[in-house]
């Protein structure tokens, strides 16, 4: 494996059981992220981003089920062979290891991403603890996922005691920009502002120094200068901590500022992905070239009118052939109703799939 | 906290004021007053002749001539600085004598089904809930409905038949003629569980059903919050997910309607008492009423408020303890 790339997830497919039958909302997926940088995955809402993130720490709920011939592909470095995430059991300590360890997630929602009844520093040191062995252990440096590390000697290396997690805790909120970190170690979810919350939601994820950050949709619930700054937060942290991240949203402003690859998803498929220059500035798939120019742009702001048109069609009325033939300015028919677009690799990273670019 | 305790205690003074100055109304309802009853009780039949004088002077003895209000300050008086809830008229003991037993059989009664309630209902209904739609999740879900489909007198009857023809125990009354005038021992008190157990499994019978639905309709509910996700992102082991988040919010309804379960049970119990025989508080209430032997009613009819009040401060105080935004709310 490519030793500059941290995850590679190929043939992603993932179907639920429902009470109408199977449903597959989400195939066809393949996407890489590079160490310490960040993939934008853009879409609507019902797209599949989530589904298809979660995924890489099975983190779905039970009626879920992942082809078992996709592969999640975590790249342990010092030139071990590659974890294939997909075939661990899903509530197996490794899995456990690289949720939060390795793998970290914030959501949309930053108040009820806390529970409400016990209090900001009990759930960053709760993952702290669960996480990161002690300061002086040998251990520490290294990763342990995958690793098989023997028992006695864990047990001689224990995890980092309350106190030390307690001001590891400290230490983190004040590196999110928390003022009165000690003091706010105490506090409960509601007595934080919605930016703070989501200050602090970042500070549990990071607290365990993961290699990747997945962000769902992480501002779409705040208003617009805090977005901003928790944008240029997230930026800073990754520099500092040399992580990757993966940024989900339905914004293509907000990629457009935090992205250095974009994937854009429609209906449960990627069918564009690219370097963010590429993309935008020679966007290939006729999905994307909508929505950016949907973008409100401030020397035409009526050009918002000019975004996609049509519906997304419900998870039991796919269509067929290309999804988005349905509403394609472009389709060629006989064929995009009938024929799924495989991937074409345009330029060099630059990857679509729409048959006018054969 | 601590000013949310206090406030939840002067509201428990302040409501058990209310309710002593209703107590005292009710016990002044009947016609006629103590003094013409016990004149009547004494002298009836003996040939002797009542005149309006001997009533008044007997009403002068009991200070039954002074004005209401002092009356009342005299009988709570009596009941807050050396709890003497007045004379039975019909024992002609004092009230305390009458009642002591009973109050404390009423009591362990009250506690076992509480107990009991709570230690079947939480676990099942978490059980329910984490298993949905399983096999055992749809039997217990008929169960409570069972549950609270049969009434309590009828499932007396069922479990005393039961014991009787097949285990060949008494269940009724709180003792085995053996132990009946026993000093207290160890056996005794195994004796009297042994007794309790059948009121207690009668008494909860409804109650756990109802537990079950709330307990596990809040932990569905709390299954799917965002925080539970959240956790599970940060790899904690899956028990601990469980026990951390979402149990330990599903069990604030049980500890906010404690005061409920309290209440439902004492007005359960008289006739639970009397298909079982129990000498409990509620069935000598009844008793008194027919007897018109005020003291002793009112003395039960406080205690009984007394201890739903004091349960439901209790729980309240509990509910903060468990939810730190409601001392926050309100403090
Ligand atoms: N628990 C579930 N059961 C059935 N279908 C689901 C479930 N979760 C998600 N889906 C399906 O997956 C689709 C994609 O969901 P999601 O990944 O949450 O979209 P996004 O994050 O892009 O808004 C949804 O439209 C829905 O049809
Ligand atoms: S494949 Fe056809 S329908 Fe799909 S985006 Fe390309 S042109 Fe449009
Ligand atoms: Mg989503």
């Amino acid at each position: 494996m490519d030793p500059n790339l941290l995850i590679d997830v190929q043939n992603l497919r993932v179907s639920f059981r429902t009470d109408e039958g199977i449903i597959t909302p989400v195939e066809h997926v393949n996407y890489r992220i590079k160490r310490e940088k960040t993939l934008g995955i853009v879409g609507e809402s019902g797209s599949g981003k989530s589904v298809s993130t979660r995924a890489l720490i099975k983190l779905l709920p039970k009626n879920a089920i992942v082809d078992p011939e996709s592969k999640i592909l975590f790249n342990r470095g010092n030139g071990t062979e590659p974890l294939d995430i997909n075939l661990l059991p899903a509530g197996s300590k490794e899995i456990r290891k690289l949720r939060g360890g390795e793998i970290a997630m914030i959501f949309q929602e930053p108040m009820a991403s806390f529970s409400p009844v016990y209090t900001i520093g009990n759930q960053i040191m709760e993952a702290v603890r669960t996480h990161r062995l002690s300061s002086n252990s040998p251990l520490a440096a290294t990763s342990t996922v995958g690793t098989h590390i023997s028992e006695s000697l864990k047990a001689k290396y224990n995890n980092v005691s309350k106190k030390e997690a307690r001001s590891i805790a400290v230490d983190m909120l004040r590196r999110v920009g928390i003022a009165n970190a000690d003091l706010r170690v105490d506090q409960y979810p509601h007595e934080l502002s919605g930016g703070m919350r989501q200050r602090a939601m970042i500070a549990v994820a990071l607290s365990t120094h993961p290699s990747i950050l997945i962000a769902d949709e992480p501002t779409t619930a705040l208003d617009v200068t805090i977005q901003a700054q928790i944008l240029e937060l997230m930026k800073e942290l990754q520099t500092e901590l040399g992580m990757s991240i993966i940024f989900i949203t339905h914004d293509m402003g907000v990629i457009a500022q935090v992205a250095d690859e974009i994937a854009v998803m429609y209906l449960g498929t990627i069918v564009e992905r690219g370097p963010k220059e590429a993309v935008i500035n020679d966007p290939l798939h006729p999905y994307t070239k909508g929505i950016l120019r949907a973008i409100p742009k401030l020397n035409n702001l009526g050009a918002r009118l000019e975004a996609v048109g049509g519906d997304i069609p419900g998870p039991h009325e796919r269509p067929t052939g290309c999804p988005f033939h349905p509403r394609c300015p472009q389709r060629i028919t006989k064929t995009c109703d009938k024929l799924h677009p495989e991937r074409i690799e345009k330029t060099p990273e630059h990857f679509v799939r729409c048959f006018l670019h054969l | 906290m601590l000013r949310f305790i206090l406030q939840r205690f002067f509201g428990l003074m302040v409501t058990m004021f209310f309710v002593s100055i209703m107590v005292f109304v009710i016990m002044e309802l009947p016609p006629g007053d103590y003094a013409d009853r016990y004149a009547f009780r004494k002298y009836s039949g003996t040939g002797v002749n009542v005149t309006q004088g001997d009533i008044e002077n007997i009403r002068r003895d009991f200070g039954l001539h002074k004005p209401a209000w002092q009356r009342y300050g005299d009988w709570i008086g009596g009941i807050i600085t050396k709890f003497d809830f007045g004379e039975s008229f019909a024992f002609e003991t004092s009230v305390n004598n009458v009642i002591g037993k009973r109050l404390w059989l009423t009591l362990a009664i009250l506690f076992c089904t509480l107990v009991l309630t709570y230690l079947l209902a939480i676990p099942i209904a978490i059980y329910a809930a984490i298993r949905r739609h399983s096999i055992a999740d749809y039997a217990l879900t008929v169960f409570s409905y069972l549950g609270l489909a049969l009434p309590n007198f009828l499932l007396a009857l069922l479990l005393l038949y039961v014991s009787v023809t097949i285990f060949d125990s008494s269940v009724g009354g709180l003792f085995s003629p053996q132990y009946e005038k026993a000093a207290w021992s160890l056996a005794k008190l195994l004796d009297l569980l042994k007794h309790l157990v059948v009121p207690a499994i009668v008494l909860a019978w409804s109650a756990t059903a109802l537990q079950i639905q709330t307990v596990r309709a809040t932990m569905l509910d709390e299954l799917n919050k965002l925080s539970v996700t959240a956790a599970r992102a940060r790899g904690i082991p899956e028990w601990k997910v469980l026990l951390k988040y979402p149990t330990r919010l599903a069990i604030n309804p049980v500890v906010s309607t404690i005061g409920f379960d309290v209440n439902r049970i004492f007005s359960e119990l008289p006739i639970v008492a009397l298909v079982l025989g129990l000498p409990e508080l509620g069935e000598l209430l009844i008793q008194s009423y027919l007897d018109l032997d005020m003291y002793v009613a009112g003395a039960i009819l406080l205690m009984l408020t007394f201890f739903i009040v004091v349960m439901n401060f209790i729980s309240d105080i509990a509910l903060a303890f468990l939810d730190p935004r409601i001392s926050l709310q309100e403090g």
